[in-house]
């Protein structure tokens, strides 16, 4: 029982090891199919969503959080996957969107050159040259992209728990290797893990209706502890922290809340008035 | 069966994964140190040239000279010690002492500073501050070393089959997946790649009694194998050394037939082996 994030380049095999890792263990094997998912959940145009997680982030863009709210929304729908555990994710960024879920086991793929031209000019109509272009491209939007967004160096190898180099090892051979990797009693699904699943699934479904909420003005964090659930950060006015409550009061599965939030002007905290909704 | 190289950052804890793998594998566990020790039968300028090129620190161009014999002797001894498999090796980089074979398993294992900093602490008795100054030091060393060496950077997760991260996974799950591995199938050395290592072995042999000889050690001669045959690559040669460099040559058990040509091959013939590795994979 686990959750399985495959990272890798373009044409770099990932794909394949994720649906031969699902199929051998009977789990689910989910790639942009999460994006459709965020999109119908909290109502996000597809496009606006499978632009944030794979374009290169623009020059002004450090000045708007518009991407990290559709980021949120991926992370929600994720995480909500990942709630029924058996599941094997190859979308782009999976390690990073699961951080902080309990026992994610983070795969890394790597191949050579020869390997991912060889598996893009099959499956498509385009040179050789073309297609050293086109993966040379991918894999710098994707270094720019996780640097802008997380602060890490996307080949990283720290970032995961297992790197496996498909030049040396075929995918039947590194599918076996993390099948046998799942199978350990460390992946073991248990019930501080179901706590600790269903913690990441509220916080995070609070965070996405937060971010989608165009009434709110703010960077709010959110954690849940058994249906406890604390608010911090920055809104702008004391009528955002009245929004930011209500939304959460709303939710199933809130039983209290803990507002920690400050008001960003006046920098006072923003349950100092009595909060009567 | 196989033979496995891990290649560790300071102070990983990766000590006590090795001995657990080679008590549940019964591999050989096979140190840096083991192969120091054997380059000694070779006299004091080798054990000088493994002592001063491990120990230096700084002005890398002063030691460029002894790069190479380092190298073959290295890789010598290294040959000579898992020609019989079955073995864990641990020290500086030791996999890119030898070309990729298929029955070569190359492991780097990551540990987080966490990790790391608290071993450091208590190995070096030290503060905290110290302590992460000391890994920061020492990795920035071996990727500089590995980096004059081989001209490969040590981090690149390409150069291994797998990198393992201890940060997540415990020792005895390492431990386990790293025995599945060995013990597959696929891994078990043919006979075809004994003789490959067989003939790497008798062309390091070669290599290192060149490299040993007074008479022939600035010579840079590489040696390789082909249908029986010893085929030495190197400088152009007057009659009277060229006879002296046959003559040393001829005298390494096995080296029966040994032919000369002017000209260098590609550096220590490891992308020669590559490529001839890539052929072979399955598509």
């Amino acid at each position: 029982m686990a959750i399985i994030t495959i990272s890798r380049g373009t044409f770099s095999g990932g794909q394949s090891l994720a649906e031969c890792i699902a199929q051998k263990l009977g789990y689910r094997c989910l790639g942009r199919e999460v994006l459709v998912e965020a999109a119908r959940q909290y109502g996000v145009p597809y496009d606006k969503l499978a632009e944030a997680l794979t374009k290169k982030p623009g020059i002004l863009e450090y000045l708007t959080k518009e991407r990290k709210h559709y980021l949120t929304c991926i992370r929600a729908a994720l995480c909500k996957e990942a709630k029924d555990d058996n599941l094997v994710y190859h979308g782009h960024a999976g390690h990073l969107l699961l951080r902080g879920v309990p026992d994610v086991l983070r795969v890394r793929v790597v191949a050579n050159m020869e390997f991912r031209i060889r598996a893009l000019t099959d499956h498509h109509n385009v040179s050789k040259e073309q297609a050293v272009q086109y993966i040379k491209k991918m894999d710098e939007e994707r270094i720019r992209w996780t640097r802008f967004l997380y602060h890490e160096d996307w080949q990283d190898p720290a970032l995961y728990d297992v790197v496996i180099n498909l030049d040396s090892m075929n995918i039947s051979g590194a599918c076996e290797t993390v099948c046998h990797l799942v199978d350990m009693e460390q992946f073991k699904t248990t019930s501080l893990w179901r706590k600790a699943m269903d913690d990441a699934v509220l916080s995070s479904h609070l965070m996405a209706l937060l971010a989608t909420n165009k009434s709110i003005s703010g960077e709010v964090e959110i954690k849940a502890d058994g249906g406890v659930v604390t608010i911090s950060g920055t809104v702008e006015s004391l009528s955002d922290a009245d929004r930011v409550r209500m939304v959460v009061r709303n939710e199933p599965g809130v039983r209290e809340i803990d507002s920690q939030m400050r008001v960003r002007l006046a920098g006072i905290p923003a349950n100092a008035i009595p909060w009567e909704g | 069966m196989a033979v496995l190289f891990i290649s560790r950052g300071t102070v990983s804890g990766v000590q006590i994964l090795i001995n657990r793998l080679c008590e549940v594998t019964g591999f050989r566990c096979l140190s840096r140190e083991d192969l120091v020790k054997e380059i000694s039968r070779h006299g004091d300028w080798a054990t000088t040239v493994v002592e001063q090129l491990s120990k230096s620190t700084s002005a890398y161009d002063h030691f460029s000279r002894i790069r190479r014999p380092y190298i073959v002797l290295m890789r010598q001894a290294l040959l000579e010690k898992i020609r019989e498999d079955n073995v864990v090796y641990y020290g500086f980089s030791g996999h890119l002492l030898v070309p990729r074979l298929k029955h070569f398993v190359r492991v780097r294992i990551i540990a987080p500073l966490s990790l790391r900093i608290p071993m450091t602490m208590e190995r070096l008795k030290c503060d905290e501050e110290s302590a992460r100054e000391y890994i920061r030091s020492s990795d920035d060393y071996q990727v500089r070393w590995a980096r004059f060496m081989y001209g490969r950077d040590i981090r690149d997760s390409a150069l291994y089959d797998l990198n393992i991260n201890l940060g997540h996974l415990s020792i005895e799950v390492i431990c386990d997946v790293l025995k599945h591995i060995l013990i597959e199938e696929d891994l078990r050395a043919s006979t075809e790649l004994k003789a490959q290592v067989e003939q790497l072995f008798l062309a390091a042999n070669i290599e290192a009694a060149l490299v040993v000889d007074p008479r022939t050690r600035e010579l840079e001669i590489d040696a390789r194998i082909e249908d029986g045959c010893v085929h030495l690559n190197g400088p152009y040669l007057e009659d009277a050394n060229l006879e002296v460099v046959m003559g040393i040559a001829r005298s390494v058990d096995g080296a029966a037939k040994v032919e000369y040509s002017p000209g260098y091959a590609s550096q220590y013939r490891l992308e020669e082996h590559e490529e001839k590795y890539r052929s072979q994979l399955p598509v």
